[in-house]
C-alpha cells in the first residue's frame, strides 16, 4: 500500500488531530472531508453519509435507550437493593466486597448495554462501600469495578453486540444468546482471582447477614432481579425485538422505581433523560465520524485489499483468530472500541466469512476483546472513569487491575478456541450454525 | 462554556440558550422512549402496528444526536486522546488547541457550501410516514456544522487567551449539578 | 481511473457472493471491453440502499441497481409499476417495459432524475411466506396476519392491499422474529427464501406471485451523455445480456426453490389468484397512489 496515498493522508491526518487533543469522531469527520477536497470529489458526501447512516441504522436506537435505562436504574433504588442482596450472598467470604462488586455487575449488566453506564452507576457505589474505613485501597477497588464492568455488555442487552449485528449482518437476537455464557465465564475467573489476592493479601470479611433476613432482602431486590428475565423472555418469546427490549427495560426500571420504591422525581426523571441524551450524542458523533470515514475506506478498496492479503497468507480459521485477538487487544489499548467496531471490524468480516467462522461466535471474540480493550492501557475508557471517580494516580489503578485482566485474556483464548462453548446456547434455540 | 453565574448580562443570556437547549433534548429523548413504548402497545395490545413511531424515532436520534452535540454537550463531554495533551507543558497545549481549531474552523467552512446543496437538494424527497421535506429532515446537519466552527473559534480564541476548556473543573462540575 | 479508460463506480445492495453479482462481473464487466474502467460496490457498501438515486443525481455515482420504489419516491407516477398485480408474469412485464408505456416511464426519469434506464432484469416473484399452518386461498384469510414488509409508506401498502397486518422490520431480524413468532409471515422471492433461511421456520408457501420484482439497471445522464456513440453502444449492449443473463437465473431459480422447499415439508401451493388480484387492485384503484397514476396507463399494460 502507498504510504503517501490519499486513504495514508486520511489515516495519518486522523491520529494527529486526536492526537493533538480533538475528540475522536469530530477528528474522523474533519479528516474524511479533507480526503474528499483533495481527491476532488463533492465534499457534500460527508453530510450525505452521515445523514443517511443516521437516518438507515434503526437498531442503533437501542443505545440511547439502553442508556436511559440504566440512569432511571440508578436514580431509582433499584441499584441499592441490588446491593444489598449481593452482599447478603458474598459478602460474608474473605473479599467479600470483591465479589459483592463483581456479582452486582453480572447482575446489572442483564439490564444494561453499556460498560461505561456500569462502571459509573453501580460501580460508583460499590466503590464507595469497599473504601469506606479503609478496608480496601481505592486503587483496588477501582481495579475491580473497572475490570467487573467489562461483563455488561457481554451478557445480553449489549450494545457493542447491536453494533457489530449491524455490520455483519448476523442476527442480534443469537448474538445475545451467545453473549451469556462467555459473561459468566469471565465472571467466575474473576472471582476466583479476588478470591485468591483476598487470601494472598487477606482483605477484611464482611459481617455475614443473618439467613433469616435472607428471603426479604431477596424479596426486596426481586424486581431488579427479575429484569433481565423479563427482557430475555420479552425477546425469545415475540413480544419485542431487541431494539424494543431497550425501551422495556427503561419502562421496566421507571415503573419499579415510580411504583414499588417510589423513588423518582420529577427533577430525577428530567436529569435521568438530559444525562442519557448527552451520552447518545456523544456516541452519535463517534458513530457519525465512522460513518463519513468508512465511505473513504470503502471508495478506496481497503476491505478488498486487505482481505486479499490474508486470503493470500492462507491462514487457517485458528491462526486468523489468534491474529484477529493480538490485533484487536493491540488496537483496544491505542483506540477506541466503537471505532473499531465501526472501521476495523468490518474489514475482517470477509475473510472470516470465506475461512467459514461462525458470525455469531466471530461476533463474540471480536465484542470480548474490545471491551478488555477498556481496560487496557494506555487507552483504557474504564480506567479513565475509574481514575475520576476514585482521585486515584492512573499507573496504580492499572497496576492492581493486571491480575484481572490476566484472567481475562486467559478467557478470550478460552472463548476463542473453544466456539462450542459459545454456540451450545443460540443451538439450543434453534440457531444453525 | 467558561461563563461564570455572577457576570451579567450576556453570560446570562447564554445560559438560559443553554437552558433551553436541554429542555429541547430532554423533549426529544423523551418523544423517542414513548414513540417506542407506543410501538410496541399498538402491536401486541391491538395488533395494529402504527406506521409513524419509527420514523419519530429515527428523527429524534438523528435530531438528538446533532442537536446535542451542537448546543448541549460540553467539551468535556467528548471522547478524546488526552495521553499526549495531559502530558506536555502548557504552552504547547495551547498551540496545539490552537492549531486544532483553527484546522477544524477551516476545514468546516470549506465544506459548508457542497453541505448545504446536499441539504437543500434533499427537497425532492419526502419522509416515508409522515411526508416531511428532506431537507427539513437533515438540515440538523447545518445547525450543527456551523455551532462547531463557532465553538472551536471561540476555543482558539481562548487558547490565545490562554484559557482552556479544562481549566475550571469546579466551575464545570458545580454547573451540572445545578 | 486507468489512463484513458471511463470510469463506472456502480453500487448494488446484493451482497458480493450473491449469484447475480457474479453475472455482473461475469457478463456486464467482460462485455464492456478495454474501454471502460467498471468499479462495483456491493452489499450497499458505499451508498445505502435507496440513496442511489440522490447519489447519481448529484455526480458522486454513476450507475446503480434501483428499486422502482425508490424512484416512486421522486415520481409517484412510477408507482404504478409498483402496484402489486399490475404485471401478470415476468413476459407481461417485459412487454410493458420494453413497449411505448416502458419509454414513458423511462424519459419522466430522465427529464426529472437526470437518471437512465439501461435495462430492467426480472430477479424472481414475490410469494408469501408463512409460519401459521393456516390455509390462505382469498386475502380474507389474511386477516389478523403480522406480516413482514419493507420500511417505507408504498411497501407497507401492498401489505395492507393484500389483506394482512403489515409489519416494519429490518431484513436481518426476520429469521428470530419469524421464530419467535413477532411475525407471522415475510413476502420475498424464493431465492431469498433459501438464502436467509426463512424455510426453516415457516411451514408454508403460498404462490400469491403479488410482485413481479426486478432491478433498474441505470446510469447517470451526465455520465451516458459523456460518452462516445460507440461507447453508448456497447454499454448499451453489455446491460441486455447482462439483463437477459439475471433473467434467466431468476427464471431457474424460482423453480429449483420450489422443489427445494417442498422437500423441506413446506406446503407449497397456490391461492385463487384471480380474488387476490381483484381484491389488490381494487384497494389500490380507490387508494391515493391510484391518484398519481399517469392517465390511462393502467388500460395501456392490461391491453398488452
Ligand atoms: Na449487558
Ligand atoms: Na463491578
Amino acid at each position: 500500500m502507498n504510504l503517501f496515498s490519499p486513504f495514508a493522508m486520511t489515516v495519518y491526518l486522523i491520529i494527529a488531530l486526536s492526537l493533538m487533543g480533538l475528540p475522536i469522531g469530530l477528528s474522523m469527520l474533519v479528516s474524511s472531508i479533507m480526503y474528499l477536497f483533495v481527491t476532488g470529489q463533492d465534499m457534500g458526501i460527508a453530510a450525505e453519509q452521515l445523514l443517511q447512516g443516521l437516518n438507515n441504522s434503526y437498531t442503533l436506537l437501542a443505545i440511547p435507550l439502553f442508556i436511559l435505562a440504566a440512569e432511571i436504574m440508578n436514580m431509582g433504588s433499584l441499584t441499592d437493593k441490588l446491593l444489598g442482596f449481593c452482599n447478603a450472598i458474598v459478602g460474608r467470604f474473605r473479599g467479600g466486597l470483591g465479589h459483592v462488586n463483581i456479582l452486582s455487575s453480572l447482575i446489572f449488566s442483564g439490564m444494561s448495554g453499556s460498560a461505561i453506564a456500569d462502571a459509573a452507576g453501580v460501580g460508583r457505589m460499590v466503590i464507595s462501600m469497599m473504601t469506606r474505613g479503609g478496608r480496601y485501597t481505592p486503587a483496588y477497588a477501582a481495579a475491580v469495578t473497572a475490570a467487573s464492568a467489562v461483563i455488561g455488555p457481554i451478557i445480553p442487552p449489549s450494545i457493542p453486540l447491536v453494533l457489530y449485528g449491524l455490520i455483519s449482518d448476523a442476527s442480534i437476537g443469537f448474538l445475545f444468546m451467545a453473549g451469556i455464557v462467555p459473561g459468566l465465564i469471565l465472571a467466575v475467573v474473576l472471582m476466583a482471582m479476588n478470591a485468591y489476592l483476598a487470601r494472598v493479601r487477606n482483605f477484611p470479611v464482611e459481617p455475614p447477614v443473618p439467613l433469616r433476613e435472607l428471603p426479604g432482602i431477596t424479596f426486596r431486590a426481586l424486581p431488579a432481579l427479575l429484569m433481565p428475565v423479563v427482557l430475555l423472555g420479552g425477546i425469545y418469546s415475540g413480544v419485542m425485538t431487541p431494539t424494543e427490549a431497550a425501551a422495556v427495560a427503561a419502562l421496566y426500571a421507571l415503573v419499579i422505581s415510580t411504583v414499588l420504591y417510589r423513588s423518582v422525581s420529577l427533577r430525577g426523571a428530567y436529569g435521568a433523560l438530559l444525562s442519557s441524551g448527552r451520552s447518545m450524542a456523544t456516541i452519535g458523533i463517534l458513530i457519525s465520524g465512522a460513518l463519513v470515514f468508512n465511505y473513504v475506506v470503502t471508495r478506496e478498496n481497503i476491505p478488498v485489499t486487505v482481505s486479499q492479503i490474508l486470503t493470500a497468507m492462507e491462514l487457517t480459521p485458528l491462526s486468523f483468530l489468534l491474529m484477529v485477538n493480538v490485533l484487536l487487544l493491540i488496537l483496544g489499548a491505542l483506540l477506541e472500541g466503537g471505532t473499531i467496531l465501526l472501521v476495523i471490524v468490518p474489514i475482517l468480516i470477509p475473510t472470516a466469512k470465506l475461512l467459514g467462522i461462525d458470525m455469531v461466535h466471530f461476533g463474540l471474540v471480536v465484542t470480548v476483546n474490545l471491551m478488555i480493550g477498556l481496560i487496557t492501557p494506555p487507552y483504557g475508557l474504564l480506567l479513565f472513569i475509574m481514575g475520576n471517580i476514585t482521585g486515584e494516580p492512573l499507573r496504580r489503578i492499572v497496576a492492581e487491575t493486571l491480575p484481572f485482566l490476566a484472567v481475562m485474556i486467559g478467557a478470550l483464548f478460552f472463548i476463542t478456541y473453544v466456539p462450542d462453548a459459545v454456540l451450545w446456547l443460540p443451538r439450543l434455540f434453534g440457531y444453525q450454525g | 462554556m467558561s461563563a461564570s453565574p455572577s457576570s451579567p448580562p450576556a453570560p446570562r443570556l447564554l445560559r438560559w440558550l443553554q437552558l433551553g437547549a436541554n429542555h429541547v433534548l430532554v423533549l426529544m429523548m423523551a418523544t423517542m422512549f414513548v414513540s417506542f413504548i407506543l410501538q410496541i402497545g399498538f402491536r401486541y395490545i391491538s395488533n395494529k402496528p402504527l406506521a409513524w413511531t419509527d420514523e419519530v424515532c429515527v428523527l429524534m436520534w438523528l435530531w438528538g444526536i446533532l442537536w446535542g452535540a451542537a448546543f448541549v454537550m460540553s467539551n468535556r463531554d467528548d471522547i478524546r486522546f488526552d495521553v499526549l495533551t495531559s502530558h506536555v507543558p502548557r504552552g504547547v497545549r495551547r498551540a496545539l488547541t490552537v492549531v486544532v481549531s483553527a484546522a477544524v474552523v477551516v476545514i468546516l467552512l470549506l465544506s459548508l457550501p457542497a453541505s448545504w446543496s446536499y441539504v437543500s437538494f434533499m427537497k425532492v424527497e419526502d419522509s416515508a410516514a409522515l411526508g416531511i421535506r428532506m431537507d427539513f429532515f437533515f438540515s440538523i446537519y447545518i445547525a450543527f456544522v456551523v455551532a462547531m466552527v463557532v465553538r472551536h473559534a471561540w476555543l482558539g480564541i481562548d487558547a490565545l487567551r490562554n484559557r482552556l476548556f479544562d481549566d475550571e473543573p469546579a466551575a464545570e462540575v458545580a454547573k451540572e449539578a445545578a | 481511473a486507468a489512463q484513458g479508460k471511463v470510469e463506472l463506480i456502480y453500487s448494488d445492495t446484493l451482497v458480493e457472493s450473491d449469484p447475480r453479482a457474479a453475472i455482473l462481473k461475469d457478463v456486464f464487466a467482460k462485455s464492456l471491453g478495454a474501454d471502460f474502467d467498471f468499479k462495483p460496490y456491493f452489499g450497499a457498501t458505499l451508498f445505502k440502499q435507496g440513496t442511489e438515486p440522490v447519489a447519481m443525481q448529484r455526480g458522486n455515482l454513476h450507475m446503480a441497481n434501483l428499486a422502482a420504489f425508490d424512484v416512486q419516491k421522486q415520481i409517484p407516477a412510477w408507482g404504478i409499476v409498483t402496484t402489486p398485480y399490475m404485471f401478470r408474469d415476468h413476459l407481461h412485464m417485459k412487454k410493458v417495459f420494453d413497449g411505448d408505456v416502458g419509454q414513458e416511464l423511462f424519459a419522466m426519469m430522465e427529464k426529472q432524475m437526470g437518471i437512465k434506464v439501461l435495462a430492467v432484469p426480472y430477479i424472481g416473484v414475490r410469494n408469501l411466506g408463512l409460519k401459521p399452518k393456516k390455509k390462505v386461498m382469498v386475502p380474507a384469510d389474511l386477516a389478523g396476519i403480522k406480516l413482514r414488509m419493507p420500511p417505507g409508506e408504498a411497501w407497507q401498502f401492498v401489505g395492507t392491499a393484500m389483506g394482512a397486518n403489515p409489519t416494519p422490520l429490518a431484513f436481518t431480524e426476520v429469521y428470530t422474529a419469524l421464530q419467535t413468532g413477532a411475525i407471522d409471515g415475510q413476502d420475498n422471492p424464493m431465492g431469498a427464501v433459501r438464502s436467509m433461511k426463512f424455510y426453516e421456520v415457516s411451514s408454508q408457501i403460498v404462490k400469491t406471485g403479488h410482485l413481479i420484482a426486478n432491478n433498474l439497471f441505470t446510469i447517470s445522464l451526465s455520465k451516458w451523455n459523456s460518452l462516445t456513440p460507440a461507447q453508448q453502444k456497447t454499454l448499451q449492449a453489455a446491460a441486455d445480456r447482462f439483463a437477459a443473463a439475471v433473467t434467466a437465473q431468476a427464471l431457474k431459480d424460482d423453480a429449483e426453490q420450489e422443489v427445494f422447499m417442498k422437500q423441506q415439508g413446506l406446503d407449497v401451493y397456490t391461492p385463487d389468484l384471480a380474488a387476490f388480484r381483484q381484491h389488490v387492485l381494487g384497494v389500490y384503484s380507490k387508494s391515493k397512489f391510484a391518484a398519481d397514476w399517469p392517465a390511462g396507463m393502467l388500460d395501456r399494460i392490461n391491453k398488452l
